[in-house]
């Protein structure tokens, strides 16, 4: 147990580190781990490496990554014991300052342990607006009574039953009551973050899956600044920002920013007694009695971990969304280390549709009843996927399209636009820088439109009729469309927005059991050492299902609440 | 070694303080900056992440080196060498540091 899974000299440590070398001045507080590609094509990039020599390799063209680039803590060096300035001595720390991170220190800091919370960034990572929950305080005094059963059988048909039964099974019985513990924490700040049951609105009802209600909201905060206007996705900044300072003011939290986790420290036993960080540019070590709980969150700021664990066409033409870059695997890296077990690869990513070619299409798709009207083409004018499915499926499909160089429309005439006469302009008034950047294109007719657009003379025009037969007759003879909620094209202008898939994160990580406790490779527990969150696996394969409501913010909160709960006992 | 290289660094604060000058020897600057692919080694010479983030304070909350969201933010995700080839701000805000401060 004791043995390191992994075992990568300091020489490859530094060829990876590029040219750079490890000339680092005392203003940077981040190692070199694996900043850039490796000189040698022969030479395995360190997460690749991490497997070990009985790897089986699947041949698959490397993509380009081409998402930001995060600062890395993780060095898989050996540091040396004069290396370390200074220790700490705590009972709980956690690595990680996002959702599960800091609801992790306040459960542990609540039940009476010293946590020593570090965080990379000089800000923890809040992109949501809503969570996932069952029976939690606000869906029991609304009356919901979520169908568990139902849900669970959804979770795992949604990840093609290759995770085990533990994880999401307690996620389904304990996200309630984890909720409940983070709005006592909401109320002991007093700064008015509310939380109330998600409407339920069945976005999916003819795909074969069933609408589940099991979310929950932050919508309706009043606490939030009032310039907050397009509230998904940007809630959780505040969310976060809120629960941090709960923490940093809670008598048994030290809350380190700007102090990225390097590796874990284990004993001769193979327990996780701490983990050392780099604090002011020197090595710390926290020594964490009860446990040491990764919630580091994915690596969609890690192009190398990219390229090493997700298929290729899920990020080459994709774009990005989240603004903080503190993702970068170091949790996934570090359990693997000392031999933690790791979803299998590929790895699931999580993923979107209405993306431009740099981020999401925000201004421009609020405006259009087109979000739901719309019909979907590639370069050639033609339909490739139903476009009233689920939005990973749809993401996918696009990426289908994109490996062989076609890029993704979202085709809609003004008739689709909104009905509301000042968003009807607001609209085209915002078409025209889209127009500039030659991401939307608008015509007089499908004919006129698919010359505009040089695609092969007659399909798009076809695409058009056959879509308004398929209208008329009530039936997608192509992809089974719900033809219910389309609409015929018959406006005076066509236009085409360009539609790229969207990367929000990575959901798949480290294999947990019920209590969040990390696992070997052997499925054993490794004493000491949880994991949360993105950080944490075992409960997605193949993409991030969408049409659940929130299990990724709900299993954060769920599992950073449950491993405090259980390091608590030091176990 | 070390000596060249602080040399370097004084010459290329010379170079960038002058905008004039700057303009006159683009290329050289450009030579300068060859290899230099890394953050760690911007910062080498720009001062550290936080010194740079307290150049452009003036920026207010629209600071590309101080966000709302957090740092430390590599510099090679907006630029490249001595060129900046990208404002990730503005891919999700309309960047108008002038009028939103």
């Amino acid at each position: 147990m004791s043995k390191f899974k992994t075992d990568i000299s300091r020489r490859d440590f530094l060829k990876n580190a590029g040219t750079a070398g490890i000339a680092v001045g005392a203003a940077s507080v981040f190692g070199t781990a694996v900043a850039g590609e490796s000189k040698h094509l022969e030479d395995k990039s360190v997460y690749e490496k991490a497997f070990g020599d009985d790897v089986q390799q699947i041949y698959v063209k490397k993509g380009k990554s081409q998402g930001p680039k995060g600062p890395i803590g993780f060095e898989d060096r050996k540091i040396a014991k004069n290396e370390i300035t200074k220790e700490y001595n705590c009972d709980i720390a956690v690595v990680g300052g996002g959702m599960s991170g800091l609801i992790a220190a306040l459960k542990g800091a609540e039940d009476g342990a010293k946590v020593v919370l570090i965080e990379k960034m000089t800000e923890g990572r809040g992109a949501f607006e809503c969570f996932g929950a069952v029976d939690s305080r606000t869906q029991r005094e609304a009356g919901i009574k979520t169908d568990k059963a139902v849900l669970l059988g959804e979770m795992h048909r949604s990840a093609n039953y290759r995770i085990g039964p533990d994880v999401v099974r307690t996620y389904v019985e304990k996200s309630g009551e984890a909720s409940d513990f983070m709005e006592q924490m909401f109320e002991k700040a007093g700064t008015g973050v509310v939380i109330a049951p998600m409407p339920l609105r069945p976005k999916y009802p003819n795909t074969g899956a069933p609408v589940i209600d099991a979310e929950c909201m932050f919508y309706n905060t009043p606490g939030l600044p009032k310039d907050v206007r397009f509230r998904s996705g940007h809630v959780g900044l505040y969310i976060i920002q809120d629960l941090t300072k709960i923490a940093k003011k809670h008598p048994n939290i030290t809350a380190k920013y700007s102090t990225p986790a390097a590796q874990l420290v284990i004993d001769s036993s193979g327990r996780v007694t701490g983990v050392i960080a780099k604090e002011d540019g020197k090595y710390v070590k926290i020594n964490a009695k009860k446990g040491v709980i990764l919630a580091t969150g994915g690596y969609d700021a890690n192009p190398e971990m990219m390229k090493a664990y997700l298929r290729p066409e899920d990020y080459s033409s994709a774009s990005w969304w989240n603004p903080c870059w503190g993702t970068t695997g170091d949790g996934h890296m570090m359990g693997l280390k000392v031999g933690a077990a790791m979803d299998p690869v590929p790895h699931a990513v999580m993923n979107f549709t209405f993306g431009s070619p740099e981020s999401f299409h925000i201004p421009a798709v609020r405006t259009l009843r087109a979000m739901g009207l719309y019909a979907m083409v590639n370069d050639d004018g033609e339909r490739f996927v139903r476009e009233d499915t689920a939005f990973q499926f749809i993401s996918n499909a696009t990426n289908r399209q994109a490996s062989f160089g076609k890029q993704s429309w979202l085709l809609f005439d003004d008739t689709m636009i909104s009905k509301n006469k000042e968003t009807f302009d607001k609209a085209i008034a915002a078409f025209k820088v889209l127009k500039e950047k030659g991401w939307l294109f608008e015509a007089n007719s499908p004919s006129e439109l698919e010359k505009l657009m040089k695609m092969p003379k007659g399909n798009l025009v076809n695409t058009v009729k056959k879509f308004n037969a398929f209208k008329k007759d009530g039936k997608d003879q192509d992809f089974n469309r719900d033809m219910e909620f389309a609409k015929a094209f018959d406006g005076n202008k066509i236009y085409a927005l360009v539609c790229n898939s969207v990367i929000l994160a990575t959901v798949s990580g480290l294999i947990i059991d019920e209590h969040g406790r990390v696992l070997n490779t052997k499925g054993e527990v490794i004493k000491g050492l949880y994991a949360a969150g993105n950080a944490s696996g075992d409960f997605f394969s193949g993409n991030y299902p969408r049409h659940i409501p929130g299990t990724s913010m709900g299993r954060a909160i769920t599992f950073g609440y449950l491993s405090a709960k259980h390091a608590i006992t030091g176990v | 070694m070390k000596l060249l290289k602080s040399l370097l660094c004084i010459s290329l604060f010379i170079a960038g303080s002058s905008i004039a000058l700057a303009k006159q020897s683009q290329s050289s600057l450009d030579q300068m900056h060859q290899g230099y692919t890394q953050a760690e080694q911007c910062l080498e010479c720009h001062g550290s992440y936080e010194e740079n983030a307290a150049k452009t304070a003036e920026l207010g909350k629209w600071n590309p080196h101080n966000s709302i969201h957090g740092g430390y933010v590599d510099c090679t995700n907006c630029h490249e060498q001595n060129k900046l080839t990208k404002n990730y701000c503005s891919y999700c805000h309309e960047y108008k540091p002038d009028l939103k401060k």
